[in-house]
């Protein structure tokens, strides 16, 4: 089912939208790379260049998504940075993050973030897959 | 009265009396002289006078008759003369002979009175024999009781001479064979000083005179008048002096002549027989004499030699205890000055009534090392000696030679000339006075022909003076001495080498205990002190910086106290201090006794060099720490409260612990240097890796996308085409990043290769911010050209579009939102190009890194990137001739600076405008 950006459901921030992806990259290629596969596959999506920005967009009205695509390395706030401010904040602790980075120690380091990653270059079935396990 | 008138008186007479007429016959001859001559009257009337005369004498009368005869004058008439007369039996008798002459009937008549001598003479000869008899008694008692000749002679010359009535006599005692003058004797009024004289300087050889006739005789002898003895020495001296007959008898002992006694008259007489004979007796008796008193002066010195061997035996049998008690305690201790020590105290008082001993010590000074008295009185006077009076500044006396040419020295007496002449001082005379040098003996300690000291032995005055034997005892006590010198030495030698060796592997092992250099070093210095040095410091360059300064101390109040000492004077390592010097030269320093000077230099202040003045410092030492090539840094080592001092030996083990701390300072640089470059280049892979990673994630989704597309439905057109750009667009990147790579490897392997052209500066920004536009959009930043205009030059335009296109990239990266200015412009004969952004700036600290390979001044948790940018610009623009440099502050930006030459480094003449 393609549905194309535009008109977001409205939500009232309690109950994620089993839609709605987040994807946080600071290079543009790769966020507009996941946006074709994920919207593709019917998915909507917002981006946010960096942490700060991501914790923005998601105190913002009606961005309660069902998984976050968070990579690690990215100006002003990184990811791990990012993850520390979600959980320290209830309205975002629950939120699943999968962590997509291509820092050889992705492994290490997404134990400590929720423990889901995915590692660069990802396929897009890997993609899917992590995303299909926490929305609809 | 007529001769026969007178006749009955005449023959009443007891003189003999006997006429004579002018013809000299007898006249008329009274019964006394018939008596007296043995003729009857009547046979001697008719006779000539010179019928009663010993033939002999005949002629003397006849000749004195005749003058008589002829000048009526006699030499004895009217006088009484002695004369032989001879009876009729032949037999001589003396008469007392008085000649007078009368006149009568016209006829001299001479009247000749006898008077017979032979009951005089009898008398005479009795009182002579009896001087002589006397005379021997005189001299026998004298040499019996006499324990010498020498004694004797005097004595026996008075007694002599008094009792035979002689004027002068000398007594001769035969000595390395002559006779030689003892004694002389002269009767008192009776002066010859001048024969005398020369007696006392006389001596004869058998049959040489006098004396050596009577030797050669072996019998008494006589002189009837010593003028016509032409031949005796003492001839011509002896007439002179009124002397003229003369005896001399020898005395045997052991069937030898041992003397000879020689007598002198003032008359010529004839030869005495009876003299001779009685002096003969007394030659014997003296010899018997003087054989007893030479057999009695051999049995005194045999007990006396006896007395010696025996005092000689013990005190030969003392030395050898002695020497074995000296031999066993010097071999009993490895300690050199106690082993010394030892000596003296056993000198005293067996062998001397004071003892020093002097030995040249590690450092070649000569130091007294013992004073021993035996008179405890003394002592303090021995320690006055011994503290105010080293050895080595005596003046003159026999020390420096014993010293310097090896040469024992015995002077069994000293005089208080000699101690004036030795003394350095009053004081030191007053104090070798005090101390009692009467009697001397020194000897020198040798070690394979080196002077390594010497012993001096000293007796009082009221001791007896050193002999021979006390010299060889010395010498011998000085050969055991030298030989617990040797071992003490090398005892000393072996200690100090097992103890450096010790040290050097608790170094070693204390170096590499830690893994951190500086932990090891601080365990070092603290085991330096306080055994080889009162305080330690290590300091170490890193990086043109000399490190916090490692400090060890026994007292650790005092450590703490001079590490803040040093912390607030930093060192400059361009200075003068002697570690700044030991710093620069890689030679160590070796200060044996430290004075303000030394201080001085290493001072930067009045109150730093009070400061360092309070530490006391006496001795110092310093040594590199020796790295590869370089010095890694310096050991310092101080002694100040235990007042030692650093030697040539101290200083060759101290180099070689700084060489061990050098190596240990230099292998943990290494490991670090080694750890960062591995560190930092696994960052740089994996940054790089990451780096690859992300373009490739986006053209690998983008590619799966197509793919899947073309399996369900096909794209619209600009679709695809987006897709097809973002595929490129990775790609690109990817390319570039690749490049980027290569140029790492490239560079690392080599200079590069420049492709050089006319490049206008102005127009290459240009170009290069052009392909900027995008990304300057999108992240919020202006770009402000102020570009020259005609800045040409000659460089490889592609290298300086890279450049350019890293400082403005950078710039974006990092100072997003915020406007970016390039200028380019001409400064001389340089071309000058800057980018400014006003983003996060850099730390002073790491811009010193900047241009480092694989340096990154970001954290890579924030920012991606190779981190070899800034390296690979500082490649090609020294590669272009040319130099970058950065001024930044934290939060406010940084300006990039580039400077290129405008004339070509290759000549190219018409490049300037």
């Amino acid at each position: 089912m393609l549905i194309s950006g535009g008109n977001l459901p409205s939500m009232d921030g309690s109950s994620p939208c089993d839609h709605l992806v987040l994807v946080v990259d600071d290079d543009a290629d790769i966020r507009e790379s996941l946006s074709d596969v994920l919207t593709d596959e019917g998915y909507q999506v917002v981006t946010a260049v960096d942490g700060r920005d991501a914790l923005v967009k998601l105190r913002g009205p009606g961005v309660a998504p069902c998984v976050i695509l968070l990579d690690l390395m990215m100006p002003v706030m990184s990811g791990v940075e990012f993850y520390a401010e979600k959980q320290s904040d209830p309205k975002l602790s629950s939120i699943p993050v999968v962590i997509v980075s291509a820092d050889g120690n992705v492994r290490l380091k997404a134990s400590s973030l929720g423990g889901e990653y995915i590692a660069k270059p990802v396929r897009i079935e890997q993609v899917l897959d992590a995303v299909q396990r926490h929305c609809a | 009265m007529s001769i026969r008138d007178s006749a009955p008186i005449l023959e009443g007479l007891a003189d003999a009396i006997v006429a004579a007429d002018e013809s000299g016959r007898i006249i008329y001859a009274n019964p006394a002289a018939a008596a007296l001559l043995g003729w009857s009257q009547l046979e001697m009337l008719g006779m000539p006078l010179s019928g009663l005369m010993p033939p002999r004498m005949q002629a003397l009368h006849e000749a004195g008759f005749r003058r008589y005869q002829q000048t009526h004058r006699s030499r004895i008439m009217g006088r009484p003369v002695r004369v032989p007369a001879r009876r009729r039996d032949g037999v001589e008798l003396d008469v007392e002979l008085t000649l007078s002459s009368v006149r009568e009937d016209g006829q001299e008549i001479i009247l000749a009175s006898l008077r017979d001598l032979r009951e005089r003479v009898e008398l005479e000869r009795q009182i002579v024999a009896q001087q002589r008899l006397a005379a021997q008694s005189a001299v026998l008692s004298i040499f019996v009781g006499a324990e010498t000749v020498e004694g004797a002679a005097s004595g026996a010359l008075r007694a002599l001479g008094e009792n035979l009535g002689w004027s002068l006599g000398t007594f001769w005692l035969l000595r390395d064979g002559r006779l030689r003058w003892v004694a002389s004797w002269h009767a008192p009024g009776f002066e010859a000083t001048t024969f005398e004289a020369l007696s006392r300087e006389s001596s004869f050889a058998p049959g040489e005179g006098l004396p050596g006739y009577a030797w050669q005789a072996r019998k008494p002898v006589w002189i009837a008048d010593m003028k016509s003895e032409a031949s005796f020495p003492r001839a011509r001296v002896a007439a002179a002096a009124g002397l003229h007959a003369a005896f001399a008898f020898p005395f045997l002992v052991g069937g030898e002549v041992a003397g000879v006694v020689d007598f002198f008259q003032q008359l010529p007489l004839p030869v005495d027989e009876d003299l001779l004979a009685s002096v003969a007796t007394m030659g014997g008796q003296i010899g018997q004499c003087v054989e007893r008193i030479e057999a009695q002066a051999r049995l005194r010195e045999a007990v006396l030699a006896a007395e010696a061997a025996r005092a000689e035996a013990q005190a030969s049998q003392r030395r050898a205890n002695f020497l074995s008690e000296a031999g066993a305690a010097l071999a009993s201790s490895l300690d050199l000055r106690e082993t010394l020590r030892r000596v003296a105290a056993l000198a005293v008082p067996a062998i001397a009534d004071w003892c020093t001993v002097a030995a040249l010590d590690p450092e070649g000074t000569l130091q007294r090392v013992a004073v021993a008295h035996a008179d405890p009185e003394n002592r303090a006077l021995a320690e006055e000696y011994e503290a105010r009076f080293p050895p080595g500044r005596h003046r003159a006396g026999s020390f420096p030679g014993v010293l310097n040419e090896g040469k024992s020295v015995l002077q069994p007496v000293v005089t208080d000339e000699d101690l004036r002449a030795a003394a350095q001082s009053d004081d030191h005379l007053r104090v070798l006075r005090g101390l009692g040098c009467a009697s001397c003996v020194m000897v020198p300690m040798r070690i394979r022909g080196q002077a390594v000291g010497v012993i001096s032995l000293m007796r009082g005055p009221a001791a007896p003076s050193f002999g021979e034997p006390d010299l060889r005892m010395a010498e011998e006590l000085a050969r055991r001495a030298e030989l617990a010198v040797d071992n003490a030495r090398l005892f000393g030698e072996a200690q100090r080498e097992r103890s450096a060796m010790r040290l050097l592997a608790e170094a070693s092992a204390l170096l590499s205990s830690s893994l951190e250099v500086e932990v090891g070093l601080q365990r070092l210095a603290q085991l330096l002190v306080p055994r080889f040095a009162d305080f330690c410091t290590v300091e170490i360059i890193e990086d043109g910086e000399l490190q916090p300064v490692i400090v060890g101390h026994a007292d650790p109040a005092q450590a703490d106290a001079l590490r803040q000492l040093l912390l607030r004077h930093p060192r400059d390592p361009q200075g003068s201090s002697s570690v700044a010097r030991v710093l620069r030269s890689g030679k160590s320093e070796l200060h044996p006794s430290v004075a303000d000077p030394l201080l001085e230099q290493g001072a930067s202040a009045p109150a730093h060099l009070e400061e360092l003045r309070a530490l006391g410092l006496q001795s110092a030492l310093v040594v590199p720490l020796a790295g590869i090539d370089r010095t890694a840094g310096a050991l310092s080592l101080g002694w100040a409260e235990s007042g030692r001092r650093f030697g040539p030996g101290d200083l060759e083990l101290m180099e070689e612990v700084g060489r061990r701390a050098g190596v240990a300072v230099e292998n943990a640089r290494l490991y670090r240097a080694t750890q960062q470059s591995v560190r930092l280049r696994d960052e740089f892979l994996s940054i790089a890796s990451h780096e690859l990673k992300t373009p490739l994630t986006s053209l690998q989704l983008q590619v799966s996308l197509l793919g899947r597309n073309l399996a369900k439905a096909p794209l619209p057109p600009e679709r695809l085409e987006a897709k097809v750009a973002t595929i490129e667009h990775q790609v690109q990147r990817l390319g570039k990043l690749v490049d980027s790579l290569l140029d790492v490897s490239r560079a690392a392997a080599g200079p590069l290769q420049l492709e050089t052209s006319d490049v206008d500066l102005a127009q290459l920004v240009q170009e290069v911010a052009s392909g900027f536009d995008a990304a300057l959009a999108a992240a919020g930043c202006r770009l402000l050209l102020t570009l020259e205009e005609g800045v040409v030059g000659r460089w490889d335009r592609m290298r300086l579009a890279q450049v350019i296109t890293n400082f403005i990239s950078n710039a974006i990266k990092y100072g997003a939102g915020a406007p970016i200015e390039v200028t380019a412009a001409a400064r001389g004969d340089r071309a000058v190009l800057t980018v400014r952004d006003h983003g996060i700036g850099i730390a002073p600290r790491d811009q010193r890194r900047l241009f480092q390979r694989f340096a990154r001044a970001v954290s890579p948790e924030h920012y991606s990137g190779l981190g070899l940018g800034l390296w690979i610009v500082r490649v090609l623009v020294e590669a272009m001739g040319g130099t970058v440099a950065v001024e930044s502050q934290p939060g406010a930006g940084a300006t990039f600076a580039v400077e290129l030459p405008l004339v070509s480094k290759f000549a190219d003449a018409d490049l300037r405008r």
